[in-house]
């Protein structure tokens, strides 16, 4: 019938307009560590930044200001979500809070990009997984303990992180390692960690005064090795017990020698890929579903080396044109 | 005149851009005003009185109190900030006196800010920080990320335990820091920032410290206060600015201090005794150490641990404490009446940010003096709230029972801004000591968080009077307009009727009389047979007029066009009734779409189109009738032509239903135009607008009337 024919025109048209006109496409991108401001997370901003600007998007960064605020950290992706940003780069602080909001995110045709976790869905045209390769830095850590400990020797490993599964499977490819490669070094105490400083340093603490036999406390966490450097600090007498940590903190007690070394993860590079991955996936292209990002081994020695100075370049940049 | 001028001329056409102008001036008035907003001057100046008003700032983190003296923030959080609401500045500076609490941290002030939301750097602003970790001050820019400008150290073996005066200056691109050490030695530096941020309202902020504030002023900045503040351009190089990391070996002993202090502040104490084992072993138990969280602060200092909860009464003034502190205790602890309490305390903060989950309760539950001293949560509705010296009292109810609640003020929430009504859900700890409940009410809530949890109940006996009266008023108007509509509607029968009635009068009533009258004359003729024909025949011939005029008058009563092609056919079938078999060769021409068009068009054209074919037919004695229809989108124009006698326009002009068709026209906003001459026939057109807007309506109802129609059918 004409007259239907031109009522379904009329309307048809005015959907049209109003979707056209109320559906203004976002050019920002959320990316939601665990936390910022540290020199574990800000090189993540920079490569995440440096590869938004190339690609024409914006970027919005932000997290709770101490890690561990679970709650926080989804209320800032509930914000994105909001917002209308096109995607989401996200590293979880628990694996299972997360998992929810994160499909979610999803089904609702956002790309995200998970960083340093298995959140447990597997990869997908909207999911992908950038992550710090937990198995070579459980390596680069062992050889540094072996290192230490040439003719073997007792150690304490410290800040196992139940609550990601990026931080078991840290604390097991060091278990796994350590026994195939240096099987003369045992593990004497173990210690689950959170993310407050003087509890980590308070379990340090105790492990230097009542276990004096152990050579190396290895931290598995930036907040363990902090603990553990303050607790080696704050004693009275001087410990020569050495520190083995993970995650970059602080720089200055690797460069004096009170903590030996630090596995640090080169999130500049798991940041630049990251968002070359939502960009792709923002153009509908396919990616790697799971990519690692090796970690570099930071002693006195290689505290001046490129990759690693490559890191702070964070300190310079531009970010009002993110 | 074109189409163009003509509709700019025309009643809509004016109407349309008369809409545009208005909008067009909306919309610069709208634009002049947020560009002079976001140009805000700096008037007024806040008093100092300003700053201890809880409305007048905006908490992002950390834990915020105010007194008329200073301002506190008692969290170690990163990048707490507390922001003016008081409005936005170009060209100013802000400074206050300094305190920072502990070793490791750094506090300032935030200038030329926007945007800002909770997060260490969340924020578009510029941020002025004394840094006690590596005796210094640093300045920079935040986007959501932070570029230091300026990093430079304080003179040697400054005591910075004190307060530190702070000063930062605005004017243009350029800023100017300056510090003022408790023992007067000052330092400053002056930083330009190239595309820099215009403008924006101050703050307060602290990182991994507290912290306190006085003396806080803002003012007018010119280039004259750049000039007191300008010794030296500092000039920014990479390793003057790596975080709190300084490579110049004086001040790496200092950072190597600090962090030591640090380290040493969260010693622990080996030998904590739980907590709940003291409420069933009455008396006085000297030189006990127990450990726990702070669940509440002074002046009812409680920590709690997994066993139970212990009441410090009097705490050292100095000690600065906060919710979710992990604490060592030392002192005598005194038990009675199931209740503890730890006499010539002296504590020790291990760490913070350890808050305990609150129990949630009910207030009967309360009573029973289980959860006493612990830390929880309830809800109840609020009856009463008023503000006391340092903070508020609040009056609840929960089932029956009433309780009270008291808090510091903060500026989260001013709970004395509540209304009565709402339900609102607390946190802290019950207590029943007399000095609190006044022996009134069965236990006090001393207060760490009031949220709101439902504004109270819409259906107040105000508002049920409220909207009763409303829909009255609107029952009582809605009759009004009806009523007005159908008076109007009954005026607009009654009006058409008129006139068929002055119609009926001017045409079948004059015809009837002429019948009457010549049957009459018949009746009475003496003078023959052919004499009384003639009459007769007169009378015949005038039946046959009325009745034509009866078929047009009933016919105009029921139209029967409701499109360009029924006006069309329409008019054809008058004249072929008009002709009455005469030999009349009608055509007619349509030219665009059929389509629906206003019935006040199509009514006026038919009228027209009606008079101009009777006068053709009966008047012009024409034997071809040319009926032409043209449709556009804008535009509808009906011709009606004949090859009749003509005559003169200016002898015709006022007569034959030219007048009645000129006013017909004018009454639709259409142009009529005569053309005719003696001889050559006689052409009417009229020329009628259609509004876009009005046909589309027009064809939708149409359409859904035919619609409904047809359902109706089936």
């Amino acid at each position: 019938m004409p007259g239907l024919k031109t009522i379904g025109a009329i309307v048809a048209t005015l959907s049209a307009s109003l979707a056209i006109g109320c559906r203004q496409q976002s050019s920002t991108v959320a990316v939601i560590p665990r936390t910022t401001g540290t020199l574990l997370w800000e090189p993540m901003h920079l490569g995440a930044a440096e590869v938004a600007q190339a690609d024409g998007l914006h970027v919005y960064w932000n997290a709770p200001a101490d890690e561990g605020d679970t709650e926080k950290q989804l209320s800032f992706i509930n914000l994105s979500l909001a917002r209308g940003y096109r995607g989401l780069i996200f590293a979880p602080d628990e694996t299972l809070a997360s998992r929810s909001l994160v499909l979610q995110v999803v089904t609702s045709g956002r790309p995200v990009v998970i960083v340093n976790d298995q959140l447990g869905p597997p990869p997908g045209p909207l999911l992908s997984y950038v992550t710090n390769d937990e198995e070579m830095g459980a390596k680069l850590a062992v050889d540094r303990v072996a290192q230490i400990l040439p003719g073997g020797g007792s150690i304490a490993v410290i800040g196992i992180s139940p609550r990601l599964e990026s931080g078991i499977l840290r604390e097991e490819s060091f278990e796994k390692v350590l026994s195939s490669t240096a099987p003369n070094i045992h593990i004497e105490i173990r210690r689950y960690g959170d993310s407050v400083v003087t509890h980590q340093q308070q379990i340090a603490d105790e492990i230097l005064k009542r276990y004096p036999h152990i050579n190396v406390i290895v931290a598995l966490t930036g907040t363990a090795t902090r603990g553990a450097y303050f607790a080696k600090i704050a004693a009275d007498a001087p410990s020569p017990v050495k520190i083995v940590g993970f995650d970059q903190d602080l720089l200055l007690p690797i460069q004096l020698g009170e903590v030996d070394s630090v596995v640090v993860e080169n999130t500049r590079a798991i940041g630049q890929v990251a968002m070359r991955n939502l960009d792709a996936q923002l153009r509908g292209e396919k990616v790697n579903g799971v990519t690692l990002v090796p970690p570099i081994l930071l002693t006195q020695e290689t505290s001046g080396i490129p990759e690693i100075n490559g890191l702070w370049g964070f300190l310079h940049y531009p970010w009002r044109e993110q | 005149m074109s189409d163009s001028r003509r509709w700019f001329r025309s009643k809509s056409g004016s109407f349309s851009l008369a809409c545009l102008l208005l909008a067009a001036v909306g919309a610069a008035i709208v634009i002049a005003f947020a560009h002079g907003r976001s140009r805000q001057r700096l008037s007024p100046v806040p008093s100092s009185n300003d700053y201890s008003r809880t409305d007048a700032w905006v908490a992002l983190g950390g834990a915020w109190t105010a007194t008329p003296a200073e301002i506190d923030n008692n969290s170690e959080e990163r990048g707490a900030k507390l922001m003016t609401g008081l409005g936005n500045w170009d060209d100013y500076q802000v400074q206050a006196d300094i305190k920072v609490a502990d070793p490791y941290g750094e506090a300032g002030l935030i200038i030329r800010s926007s945007g800002e939301e909770e997060g260490v750097d969340a924020y578009h602003g510029y941020f002025a920080g004394v840094r006690l970790m590596d005796d210094s001050v640093e300045f920079g820019r935040t986007d959501f990320g932070w570029l230091p400008l300026l990093h430079q150290g304080f003179p040697d073996n400054g005591d910075l335990q004190g307060w530190i005066h702070l000063r930062v200056v605005a004017v243009g691109c350029r800023f100017a820091v300056a510090v003022t050490l408790p023992d007067g030695r000052t330092t400053s530096s002056v930083v330009e920032d190239a595309g820099c941020i215009q403008s924006g309202r101050f703050g307060l902020r602290s990182s991994m410290t507290g912290a306190a504030w006085r003396n806080l002023k803002v003012a007018r900045a010119s280039a004259e206060d750049l000039k007191d503040v300008e010794t030296a351009i500092a000039p920014i190089t990479p390793n003057d600015v790596i975080l709190a990391e300084p490579f110049d070996s004086a001040k790496l002993n200092h950072y190597l201090a600090s962090v030591r202090n640090e380290a040493r502040q969260h010693e622990v104490q080996p030998g904590a005794v739980p907590i709940g084992e003291f409420p069933l072993m009455p008396g006085r138990h000297p030189n006990v150490t127990v450990e726990g969280v702070v669940i509440s602060t002074p002046p009812v200092l409680n920590i709690q641990d997994e066993t139970g909860a212990l009441i410090i009464p009097k705490v050292d003034p100095k000690l600065r404490i906060k919710l979710g502190d992990f604490v060592e205790a030392h002192g005598t602890i005194v038990s009675d009446r199931f209740r503890s309490r730890l006499d010539d305390a002296q504590i020790h903060v291990l760490w913070s940010d350890t808050p305990i989950p609150p129990l949630f309760v009910t207030a009967s539950q309360l009573t029973s003096g289980t959860y006493r001293g612990r830390s929880i949560e309830l809800e109840g509705i609020l009856i009463s709230a008023n503000s006391q010296p340092g903070g508020y009292e609040l009056v609840l109810q929960d089932g029956n029972q009433y309780f009270r609640a008291t808090g510091p003020r903060d500026f989260r929430l001013d709970p004395t801004a509540i209304k009565p009504g709402s339900r609102l859900r607390l946190r802290g700890i019950a207590t029943s000591r007399p000095e609190f409940t006044n022996d009134i009410y069965p236990f006090t809530v001393i207060t760490e968080r009031v949220d709101v949890v439902s504004a109270p109940p819409w259906w107040s006996p105000q508002h049920v009077i409220l909207l009763s009266l409303t829909c009255l008023g609107l029952l009582l108007s809605t009759q009004l307009v009806l009523h007005r509509l159908q008076r109007w509607h009954l005026r607009s029968v009654l009006h058409e009727r008129e006139q068929l009635a002055f119609e009926m009068h001017d045409t079948l009533a004059q015809s009837f009389t002429g019948i009457a009258y010549q049957l009459q004359a018949a009746s009475i003729e003496h003078r023959g047979a052919d004499k009384v024909q003639a009459h007769i025949q007169n009378a015949l011939q005038m039946v046959h007029l009325s009745h034509k005029e009866a078929s047009r008058t009933i016919a105009a009563l029921r139209p029967q066009y409701t499109d360009a092609a029924g006006i069309l056919n329409t008019l054809k079938e008058a004249a072929e009734r008009l002709s009455d078999g005469s030999r009349l060769r009608i055509t007619m021409t349509l030219t665009g779409r059929s389509s629906q068009l206003p019935l006040e068009v199509t009514d006026a054209l038919f009228r027209i189109g009606q008079e101009a074919v009777s006068n053709a037919i009966q008047h012009a004695k024409c034997s071809e009738l040319n009926l032409l229809l043209r449709v556009s989108k804008r535009e509808v124009q009906l011709s009606v032509q004949d090859n009749g006698r003509g005559f003169f326009e200016q002898e015709g002009a006022g007569g034959l239903g030219i007048v009645g068709m000129r006013s017909r026209a004018a009454k639709i906003r259409g142009r009529f135009d005569l053309k005719t001459e003696p001889g050559a026939g006689t052409t009417i057109t009229v020329t009628a607008s259609l509004p876009l807007a009005r046909g589309l309506l027009y064809r939708l109802r149409a359409i859904l009337r035919r619609t409904s129609a047809t359902a109706r059918l089936q």
